[in-house]
């Protein structure tokens, strides 16, 4: 199997597996248009600590046939190891968005996003700011006025 | 660790390479110098418009969150239009790239990739366009082509190109379908024929109205100006065409050409 080089953006090595790279198409549109390289592919966008964890993605989820369209499907359950992969803290997650945007690796992009989006769901207004600290910057009236439009409990269902 | 301007940079640096490989021909290195531009240059598009769309994030404690927004803060306007912009022309350069490789599929998906960055970009459609001609996409490559306009330079010589392609796969056609159509074919050719002979005798109007014979018959008060054309349409039905069945034509001609049966009766005598 041959192997890419991959430098984070402190200028880390990490060699991986040409497959595992393909899981990024950003990664396998460049290795298929130029070939092996023979050189380390900068990443000068991605920290070494995101790095790591996108590549634990893509290795666990190496042999899956349907990776690319795995989570087409927007209300399917999230898996048990993908649950387990994203309890992260909030920061490394968002590097992670990113990451996964950046490196163009849809099915990391896409349960990052639904994991931030079932952070919001099922939550008060309240809750919502509290998980995300929000300032509530609404005035009473406003507040009133939105809760009116929304029924008397926005956001709990 | 490096700025947002010196990332920007550096990342322009490999652009500049990457147009002196490709003017050197070296599609390779031009292509590899791109890709490094991208890889630059993209992270940074992403990071910004991540950054501001999560502005309200507590940075939370541990996260490796300096590695990235820290390093170089996020981008100005400005930086980001420049960042846009620059995406877009390395993209399609890379599509030029592609096109030289003869790598017409690859060449239009990074055509879209500019022109999701910039839908302006004008050198991304067409070269977009000239893949999808290539690629027999005709009516694609027309789409883009007529989106850019006939002022855009080359885009006139590529509809010349289409026209001449979409002729071809119509003569195609009809090679294959040939017994099938063999009537319908006929009655086509001639009306190609009327309309062209309409064109050649262009400086009386009243002639335009040739192609649709229900509309001739009435109209013929200008006959003067139809026998004009005589001469072109016969030498024309002669240049290279194949016996048609005859007793068919003017079978067509008695039934609903009464106004001008013997002109063309005259015709079918001089192709003869």
């Amino acid at each position: 199997m041959p192997q890419v080089v991959l430098t984070s953006s402190e200028g880390t090595e990490f060699t991986i597996d040409r497959d595992i790279a393909d899981k990024s198409m950003l990664l396998k549109c460049m290795l298929d248009d130029i070939g092996e390289i023979g050189q380390a592919v900068p990443l000068p966008n991605v920290s070494g600590p995101i790095l790591t964890k996108v590549i634990e993605y893509c290795t666990h989820h190496r042999s899956d046939p349907n990776f690319q369209s795995a989570n087409d499907d927007v209300q399917a359950d999230i898996g048990e190891w993908d649950l387990e992969y994203c309890k992260v803290d909030q920061g490394t997650l968002y590097e992670l968005i990113l990451a996964a945007n950046y490196l163009d690796i849809k099915p990391l992009l896409d349960l990052t996003c639904k994991t931030v989006a079932n952070m919001i769901k099922a939550k008060s207004p309240e809750e919502i700011r509290k998980t995300f600290n929000i300032t509530n910057d609404f005035t009473p009236e406003e507040e009133d006025q939105v809760r009116r439009e929304n029924g008397k409990h926005p956001g709990s269902r | 660790m490096a700025t947002m301007e010196e990332k920007i940079k550096a990342a322009l640096a490999h652009k500049d390479q990457g147009n002196e490989a490709f003017k050197q021909g070296d599609m390779k290195q031009a292509l590899t110098q791109y890709h490094h531009a991208v890889l630059g240059l993209s992270g940074l598009d992403n990071k910004m418009t991540g950054m501001s769309m999560l502005s309200g994030m507590p940075p939370a404690p541990g996260a490796p969150e300096s590695s990235s927004s820290g390093s170089g803060g996020s981008a100005t306007d400005d930086q980001k239009n420049e960042i846009k912009t620059n995406l877009a022309v390395v993209y399609s350069n890379m599509g030029a790239c592609h096109l030289k490789n003869q790598n017409y599929k690859r060449a239009i998906e990074v055509c879209n990739k500019a022109l999701q960055y910039d839908p302006a970009n004008v050198k991304a459609k067409f070269r977009r366009a000239q893949a999808k001609l290539q690629e027999g996409n005709l009516a694609g490559a027309e789409a883009d082509l007529n989106s850019l306009g006939e002022g855009v330079p080359g885009v006139k010589a590529e509809l010349e190109k289409l026209k001449k392609k979409s002729k071809d796969a119509d003569e195609k056609q009809r090679k294959t379908m040939g017994g099938f159509l063999s009537r319908g074919r006929i009655i086509d050719e001639e009306e190609e024929e009327r309309e062209n002979a309409a064109r050649s005798s262009s400086s009386s109007t009243t002639t335009t109205t040739a192609p649709v014979p229900t509309t001739v018959a009435p109209t013929t008060p200008s006959p003067r100006t139809t026998p004009k054309s005589k001469p072109t349409l016969a030498s024309k039905m002669n240049a290279g065409r194949k016996p048609r069945p005859v007793p068919r034509e003017e079978e067509y001609v008695s039934t609903s050409w009464s106004g001008t049966a013997p002109k063309i009766q005259e015709l079918a005598e001089g192709e003869e």
